[in-house]
């Protein structure tokens, strides 16, 4: 298959914005534009991840949207939406179609804004990624959700509160370095373990927040790479289904959409997890990290539990997870999720990461709808 | 191809306090969530069949930050149950949160909510 990088990427502040989510996704494509040394001319193609704009703003069809804000009416233009997995399914379709052929420069755009809304409202949006007429009509909420995957990990393979606690203390050590981080600030495990239940067993700081944000992607053919500065080469891209309602799911524990993305991706970028220098994981919850760690390969099935209390998940430790500070610090902007994760480890490859791994050559990137519904993995090499 | 189990027939049987689900016509398998063909062998042959609506639960939470679509339950346990036909439904647990146990025996109620019902389960024996 034909080669395809990154060579351009852009990030917002996460955090409360007064910003439209159009202008903080203008925002964004502009600083990867600039980093790219392009401008919107160059860009033939734009694949805008978005997760309930119609709910928070009252706005869809943000594909042609996006391409009036840069300038460029007349290119394709398409909102990809697959829940919390809505930026890294945008990047996946524009990386397939760079692939085939079809376009030499694509931008990725993703971008929510939620926080203008009460916590009620959005927990009701947000749970809109489940099934309505068998999950969500009986109230559960996402954090219920991942509620159901910690208990059931608990009682299969041991996992403790102190050990997810220990994810959140790591993620927020790392946000604090990150200056577009929505809350850069460390915590103590104490005030992880004493933290309001949210939905037993998870309390508050196992969740991450509510966030507004953007990030941006410039994937470009081999051909144009190549006249730009320190490309970073799509290695392997993966992409998934669990069964979307967890009474469906075999063993409630496990995410076997990570697995097989997983799978996928290793395989295209012919790598093994023991070669992955640094990965940014979907931590939504602090337990989702734990199934993640476990789904990519990094940590045998219920093994992952204990990782970032044995500062394995460190930057400094044997697989650095989520130096960018995670969706638990750094913010969890659903559309721009999958696109900023991708722009951690870019940034990362290219020795400009404020959080640097160093000598990081292998990244990878694990983006989640839902509780699993969908799975996006990303290898990336420099 | 028809849909074997419509969500208006699923919520009107279980008003009238009939739990439904299907039942593989090739593989026997139960399902509780209704779908168009089966989750084990794929076959699109499912046909409505009655469940027993008794069973165990396999994990649970008590959401205690309700979405504003449920303000009003302010706080309410819900979970996966396995039926004894091996099919697992999800629904409300109508059970003070530290009383549930892993495998603790429940059989399902309707919980009317607005003109419907949702699919709830007390402690089986209580």
């Amino acid at each position: 298959m034909a080669r395809v990088a990154i060579v351009g990427a852009g990030v917002t502040k996460f955090g409360r914005s007064p910003k439209t989510g159009m202008e903080l996704l203008a925002e964004a494509s502009l600083d990867a534009l600039m980093e790219a040394e392009m401008t919107p001319k160059d860009i033939q193609a734009i694949y805008v991840g978005n997760f309930i704009g119609e709910l928070t703003e009252r706005q869809a069809h943000m594909g042609p949207m996006a391409a009036s804000a840069l300038g460029i009416p007349g290119v394709p233009a398409v909102r990809v939406e697959n829940a919390c997995a809505s930026g890294g399914t945008a990047l996946r379709t524009a990386f397939r179609d760079v692939a085939a052929g079809y376009h030499d420069v694509a931008l990725v755009a993703g971008t929510e804004r939620v926080l203008q809304k009460s916590t009620a409202e959005n927990t009701e949006y947000f749970a809109t990624a489940g099934d309505a007429y068998y999950e969500s009509a009986a109230g559960i909420t996402f954090p219920g959700h991942y509620a159901l995957v910690a208990r059931a990990h608990m009682l299969k393979h041991g996992t403790t509160l102190e050990h997810l606690g220990h994810v959140a203390v790591k993620n927020h050590k790392h946000g604090a370095k990150n200056p577009k981080a929505q809350i850069q600030k460390e915590i103590a495990i104490e005030d992880a373990m004493k933290s309001a239940p949210v939905a037993d067993p998870l309390r508050l700081y196992d969740c991450c927040p509510f966030s507004d944000g953007a990030a941006a992607l410039l994937v470009v053919s081999e051909k144009v790479a190549k006249e730009c500065d320190a490309p970073v080469w799509i290695a392997g891209s993966g992409q998934a289904t669990e069964a979307l309602d967890i009474a469906d799911r075999p063993d409630p524990s496990r995410i076997r959409s990570t697995e097989w993305a997983a799978k996928q991706a290793y395989q295209q970028a012919k790598a093994e997890p023991k070669e992955i220098d640094v990965v940014e994981v979907h931590d939504c919850f602090t337990i989702a990290e734990v199934a993640a760690l476990e789904g990519l390969g990094f940590f045998p099935a219920g093994k992952g539990g204990p990782a970032a209390m044995q500062g394995e998940t460190y930057v400094g430790g044997r697989i650095p997870t989520n130096p960018s500070g995670g969706l638990k610090s750094k913010g969890h902007p659903i559309g721009a999720t999958g696109v900023a994760q991708a722009a951690e480890i870019v940034n990362q490859l290219r020795g400009k990461s404020t959080n640097q791994v160093k000598g990081a050559e292998i990244g990878m990137t694990h983006n989640v709808g839902g509780s699993g519904g969908t799975a996006v993995v990303h290898i990336f090499r420099r | 191809m028809e849909f074997p189990l419509p969500n208006a027939k699923f919520v009107e049987s279980l008003k009238g306090g009939r739990l439904m689900g299907l039942k593989c016509g090739q593989c026997g398998a139960y399902s509780g969530v209704p779908r168009g063909a089966c989750l084990s062998c794929q076959s699109p042959k499912m046909q409505p069949a009655p469940l027993s609506g008794r069973g165990k639960v396999v994990t649970w939470t008590y959401v205690r930050v309700p979405p504003a679509s449920h303000a009003e339950w302010k706080s309410y346990g819900v979970g996966v149950v396995e039926l004894q036909e091996g099919a697992r439904v999800f629904g409300l647990l109508q059970v003070e949160p530290e009383k549930v146990t892993p495998g603790m025996k429940v059989k399902a109620v309707p919980v009317p909510r607005g003109d419907g019902a949702v699919l709830g389960f007390v402690p089986d024996g209580a």
